[in-house]
């Protein structure tokens, strides 16, 4: 009776837009998952342009703004020139570091190449002050990872604490790439958050090397997150069969792909010669095996879920459910897994202003988590 | 019991006849054929439970606005067609809905609305009741 009460006495304190869709209990409290709008595409990215206002992309084009107060949802006005491709689309956004006063927001998506295939783009415009649609998009940066197939364009965008942009990208299907520095595929990028190349970024001056390149040897990166506690840069990307990883993203790095990985082809069988380490690559934080197929990544920093509090949190597509990792204890062998009786896909995770953690779906859910427990 | 609590536990208890929710196991999962699922370790036991939203008994209710407003718009409409940027036409004031019902319960019927169509059977049978309301003038 005393769970009821509290869980209804949360229920009284949700916003009109907010439905309750689950409860789950964890630690001795309980905690309730609420549905703040649906039945949109697949809503690949969000963030919080004010407190009470969230911006997300949906991968098939199109931007739209959730308005939490009222559960209004209205689409944005010159949306950025995605093409749908395989696993591409519009993909992930992000807002400039100081978007209060310049407006700039960023996305990435499936571009076509100039020849033929399709590669990773970012571009950023400018959200009118009145929030109903942007300037005109203007592309900072064009991926060289063009690939003809659908698979692997990644991406996510951080900013750190000193405005540098991070973009991350696929391989587009085509693992040895990843391991050359004179293209794109499966690296992550430092910028300037006008695109231009920071001098200081590892391979500048390098022969042969894209000076764009901040870390290579990655996968389909799906997951970057810039730690603003501990000033780290994490990248999170889907593996083969039993292989997706969650790195430690550092200047110049190596992350091994397709050279050493945990995971197996589909199917069974070895990768390459079948390596899990090699002296020069970097071992990833955790591995996980079974694959859970994940996209984007946090940390969550905040107190008012104490069960998700400095815990890698992170959207499973395959394994459908939102999956959570000791930051201080990565490579422990446990990991818990949330939202499973949901059956959705999890796309993007996000801290709110409010201290809560959001998650969207590519069924067109977003939901909230709260702890309702004294 | 104090009053400020005892009013809060009656407002609990109302809460709970308003929302009325049903739990309900959870569905099973369907999983990726390749992704060498298996066991894993949970570091914490967390059941969950899941809500179901009431089944509403259409038959009792009178045929106002409000009764369309609060068990069909708000449960299958809001998301898009309720507050001041939503699209048109706008679901939560009375004045648009019934001045565009006869619209409203045609793109219903047609397949247009609502995007996810066609209609479950807790939609199919929101209709129905947003069908006679109409059909008795879309009174306030």
């Amino acid at each position: 009776m005393k769970i009821i009460i509290t869980l209804l006495l949360a229920a009284l304190t949700l916003t009109a837009s907010a439905t309750p869709v689950m409860h789950f209990k964890a630690q001795g409290r309980d905690h309730v998952v609420e549905r703040l709008t649906q039945g949109h595409g697949s809503i690949w990215g969000l963030e919080f342009i004010t407190k009470d206002l969230i911006i997300f992309t949906l991968k098939e084009g199109g931007i739209k703004l959730l308005d939490l107060r009222n559960g209004a949802v209205k689409t944005l006005t010159n949306p950025p020139p995605s093409i749908s491709y395989g696993q591409g689309g519009l993909l992930d956004i992000a807002l400039h570091p100081k978007f209060d006063k310049n407006r700039w927001v960023y996305v990435t998506y499936a571009r076509r190449g100039v020849s033929n295939g399709a590669g990773t783009a970012l571009a950023r415009a400018r959200l009118d002050a009145g929030n109903t649609g942007f300037g005109p998009w203007e592309e900072i940066f064009i991926a060289k990872n063009l690939g003809s197939g659908g698979l692997h364009f990644g991406s996510r965008i951080a900013f750190d604490k000193d405005g540098y942009l991070y973009m991350s990208m696929g391989e587009r299907g085509q693992g040895e790439l990843a391991q050359k520095l004179n293209v794109h595929n499966g690296k992550v990028v430092r910028l300037f958050d006008d695109g231009r190349v920071p001098q200081d970024n590892p391979f500048v001056g390098t022969a042969g090397a894209l000076p764009e390149i901040w870390s290579y040897g990655h996968r389909n990166p799906q997951g970057l997150f810039y730690d603003r506690q501990s000033d780290k840069l994490y990248e999170q990307e889907h593996g083969p069969q039993g292989g997706d990883e969650i790195n430690l993203v550092e200047k110049g790095k190596n992350y091994g792909w397709p050279v050493i990985t945990y995971g197996e082809q589909y199917g069974g069988g070895p990768i390459g010669n079948g390596e899990t380490a090699r002296s020069g690559m970097e071992q990833p934080l955790k591995y996980f095996r079974p694959s859970i197929a994940p996209s984007g990544l946090m940390i969550y920093r905040g107190s008012k879920v104490r069960l998700f509090t400095d815990k890698f949190v992170s959207g499973s597509l395959a394994l459908q459910h939102l999956n959570l990792v000791s930051v201080d204890e990565p490579s422990r062998a446990c990991e818990d897994r949330l939202l499973v009786g949901l059956n959705d896909r999890f796309r993007d995770v996000k801290q709110g202003p409010d201290g809560l953690p959001y998650v969207s779906t590519d069924d067109g859910n977003i939901y909230r988590i709260r702890e309702v427990s004294p | 019991m104090s009053l400020p609590i005892r009013l809060l536990a009656l407002a609990a208890i109302g809460a709970l006849l308003a929302v009325a929710c049903t739990h309900t196991a959870p569905t099973a999962r369907v999983r990726h054929p390749a992704s060498l699922d298996g066991a894993y370790e949970a570091c914490e036991q967390i059941p969950e439970v899941m809500y179901e939203a009431p089944r509403v008994n259409y038959g009792t209710l009178t045929r106002s606005y409000a009764n369309v407003r609060d068990h069909v718009f708000k449960q299958h409409c809001s998301s898009c067609h309720f507050g001041a940027e939503a699209y048109a036409p706008r679901l939560d004031l009375y004045e648009t809905a019934s001045a565009q019902a006869g619209e409203i319960l045609r793109a219903v019927e047609g397949g247009t609305m609502p995007p996810s169509a066609p209609l479950t059977q807790r939609q199919a049978e929101a209709v129905a009741f947003l069908r006679s309301w109409v059909a008795e003038g879309a009174s306030r």
